[in-house]
């Protein structure tokens, strides 16, 4: 084959760009820790991590998702035990008014203490969570029990912001997804407060019962005192299984959260396997590519010179 | 038979080395020139004259019989073809690559499919917690985001399009102003022609021009019989013929060169993956599809004041900035809620429950339940993740298939003009190898002819009568 001046120049010139565009590419990989960094670099790969971004990022919003979840059911469980504490007190009071032995006056007493009992439940019963009202159930923005006389001081009534027992199971109703397809329902406070002795749903039951407890002692029946004690008793144990669902609950977060932290990792894995730079692989070949762009240059440098000019007188 | 046959046998000698050096000299001169073809002299015995001595022929010197081009018509026809279709690809890869840059699905968390996570995300982070305003806020924010960028994204694609409607009529342009010159030298190459000339460097204009030619279209040129002159197709198209320059050409017909990809990206019909309008179509129904499985939820769901449906003033989430249906050229945020977060209605309950988030969980669950049905020839359903992503891996592919496209026909091509080069090309070397022989060969004939002016000074000088 007839070789002439120009080809020589243009085939090394496109040899050594190409070196150099490969050279370039490598380079980039390095110095970008990202060896797919345009969705053309590798369309398969590039898809693959799309996917498992976009599921990433759904997890991550999962995990703030059980955070909060987690951080809420253990304020419900603290304010339950405060619940359980309020109750057992009241029943002792009931046990030791019911007493034959007990006088008027301090029968009179021990009333009194039951009414500071009640606003301690109230104030219980209004405990907040990052400004949500823990017991209100999806009214979480309005504080869910209210006092006649509104400060407090010897309660006639308390009122909560659902009065229609209907309409009281739709409200205690505040899911949170924790994972794909899974909600938890983080509203408290039906079985406590709003659950008679004998499991039917009765608003504001445990009020009830502790004013008709003070009313009793302040006028010193005893007998119905007596009679309280047993309702009282399944008010502790409604508080009791409510707070074994909350448990519950927060056990399945827990597990939930382990699971979810073991997936973000292999999805990060699968990210970083498929987009990220093999150094070891990607430095070796950016050493061999340098190799052959310097040889490249070099004997460009040599071939390009000499011609039969040079030899001639 | 004199001594001044001699003479002269040798002078028309110098005049053909002469000539001969001429052409090096030319032919050194053009080794960088684009399109030229090394050229050659043709050298011939003159007829010799008979019978003068002895009864023998005898040679009187040499003529030069004529300078003619080294050219291969054949590889200039696979070289056309092929640069053809590499512009075609090269014109590809450009455009589609700056579409995937408009879409900048990169390694770093930006580009729409992260907005779209942002977006189902603030739905989760409202569904949580729905009576704090400023999860509420950062929801419209992601929102405003969303919306904007769909917007941009969709603005930059009719950009893109504009741009490759106006390089369609530049190329026209040239074509015509090419063909205005393949005509002038067609004449001037015919009248060469009919006064029995080799016009070597007007054939080597003509051919560079319908390399140029063939970098913007497919061209399929013919001889128009002995004249010299040629006639030349682009497409369809007769755009040279005897009758002159005909520029009113069908650009559908190119399919090749820089003219033909520009067509296939141009084309308004949306069906194929590699124009424009596919991509603006998908971001469409992208945008629809969002709107309406967003908005068919919000609608009746209930915001922080208690209202739904029609007494819900930001009851319509997504709307359109300019009272057409919604698309993704003017797809936004309803103003009611940019200018009151409440107005966002996350609960699906009847009794105004501030904390219920459950319409606001069914929002964010779209990300997983809606389903998209592409009004283009794939009538599958997909969920408005998976369809931006695959619109996203689909425009990816393509770009890498005209990338390696590239590449293998560049190396075709390189292949291709070496080979021609090879023929055509001036080498130096060759050339001063020819000015050696030329050089020597002029000074022999200089010698025969101080040789001859001895031979008669011995003649007319020295011989005494």
């Amino acid at each position: 084959m007839r070789v002439t001046t120009k080809m020589l120049t243009s085939s090394l010139l496109n040899n050594v760009n190409s070196n150099l565009t490969q050279l370039q590419k490598y380079e980039n990989q390095l110095s970008s820790d990202v060896k797919v960094d345009k969705v053309s670099d590798d369309p398969v790969a590039a898809a693959k991590i799309l996917k498992a971004k976009s599921e990433l990022k759904s997890q991550e919003q999962y995990s703030t998702n059980m955070e909060y979840a987690s951080g809420w059911l253990k304020s419900v469980d603290d304010a339950l035990a405060s619940v359980d504490d309020v109750l057992q007190r009241a029943r002792e009071i009931a046990v030791s008014g019911s007493n034959g032995a007990t006088a008027i006056e301090s029968s009179k007493a021990l009333g009194e203490e039951v009414s500071s009992i009640i606003g301690e439940l109230v104030h219980v019963g209004n405990t907040d969570y990052n400004g949500s009202y823990i017991f209100a159930g999806g009214e979480s923005s309005t504080v869910p029990f209210t006092t006649i006389p509104a400060d407090g001081s010897n309660i006639t009534e308390v009122n909560f912001i659902i009065s229609d027992s209907a309409t009281l199971e739709d409200t205690f109703t505040q899911k949170v997804e924790i994972s794909k397809g899974v909600t938890i329902d983080l509203s408290a406070g039906q079985m406590s407060f709003h659950t008679d002795g004998s499991g039917d749903t009765d608003i504001n039951s445990s009020f009830k019962t502790l004013i008709k407890l003070r009313d009793y002692l302040v006028s010193g029946d005893q007998d119905s005192v007596n009679d309280l004690i047993g309702e009282i008793d399944s008010l502790i144990d409604n508080v009791i299984s409510e707070r074994a669902v909350v448990g519950a609950k927060s056990n399945r977060i827990e597990q939930a959260q382990g699971r979810s932290e073991s997936f973000n990792t292999s999805l990060n894995t699968l990210i970083s396997n498929l987009g990220d730079t093999d150094y070891a692989e990607t430095s070796a070949l950016y050493s061999s590519q340098q190799a052959v762009y310097e040889a490249s240059l070099t004997v460009g440098a040599n071939i390009i010179q000499p011609s039969l000019l040079d030899f001639l007188k | 038979m004199s001594l001044f046959f001699g003479n002269n046998i040798a002078l028309k000698g110098m005049m053909a080395q002469q000539a001969a050096l001429n052409v090096t000299a030319n032919n050194v001169a053009n080794a960088s020139t684009d399109g030229y073809s090394r050229q050659r002299v043709g050298l011939e015995a003159s007829n010799p004259i008979s019978g003068i001595v002895y009864g023998e022929q005898l040679g009187s010197g040499v003529d030069v019989s004529d300078v003619s081009r080294i050219r291969s018509e054949f590889l200039d026809y696979q070289l056309r073809t092929q640069t053809s279709k590499l512009n075609t690809q090269t014109t590809m890869n450009d455009t589609l690559d700056n579409i995937e840059t408009v879409f900048n699905e990169t390694s770093s968390d930006i580009g729409l499919s992260s907005d779209l996570s942002s977006f189902w995300n603030a739905w989760q982070d409202v569904s949580v917690t729905p009576a704090t305003s400023a999860v509420r806020t950062v929801l419209m924010e992601s929102a405003v985001t969303l919306t904007d960028n769909i917007r941009q994204i969709y603005s930059q694609l009719s950009g893109i399009q504009d741009d490759i409607n106006t390089q369609i009529s530049q190329s026209v342009e040239t074509v015509d102003s090419i063909a205005e010159r393949i005509n002038t030298l067609n004449g001037q190459i015919a009248n060469s022609v009919m006064n029995g000339e080799t016009p070597n460097d007007l054939l080597d204009s003509r051919d560079l021009l319908l390399d140029q030619l063939s970098e913007i279209g497919d061209i399929t040129v013919t001889k128009r019989g002995e004249t010299g002159a040629v006639d030349v197709k682009l497409g369809d198209n007769t755009i040279v013929d005897q009758d002159g320059v005909h520029s009113d050409i069908d650009t559908s017909s190119v399919t090749g060169g820089s003219l033909g990809a520009l067509i296939q990206l141009g084309d308004t019909s949306g069906e194929s993956a590699s124009s424009v309008q596919y991509y603006m179509n998908k971001l469409d129904t992208l945008a629809a599809g969002i709107a309406k499985s967003v908005n068919e939820i919000h609608f009746d769901a209930i915001n922080l004041e208690g209202e739904s449906g029609d007494e819900n003033t930001g009851a319509e989430f997504f709307v359109s900035n300019d009272g057409e249906e919604i698309s993704a050229a003017n797809i936004t945020i309803n103003s009611a809620i940019q200018k009151d977060v409440s107005k966002i209605a996350a609960s699906d309950e009847a009794n105004n429950l501030t904390g219920n988030g459950d319409a606001a969980l069914a929002i964010a669950n779209l990300k997983t339940t809606s389903s998209l049905s592409d009004s283009v020839a794939d009538t599958s359903t997909k969920t408005i993740d998976s369809f931006y992503q695959d619109m996203v891996t689909q425009l990816g592919s393509k770009v890498s298939e005209t990338e390696s496209n590239v590449d293998n026909q560049q190396t075709l091509v390189d292949n291709l003009s070496s080979k021609r080069e090879s023929i055509t090309g001036v080498s130096l070397d060759e050339e001063t190898a020819n000015m050696v022989v030329y050089q020597h060969a002029f000074s022999a004939c200089a010698r025969v002819i101080s040789v001859v002016d001895e031979m008669l000074d011995t003649i007319i000088n020295n011989m005494k009568a």
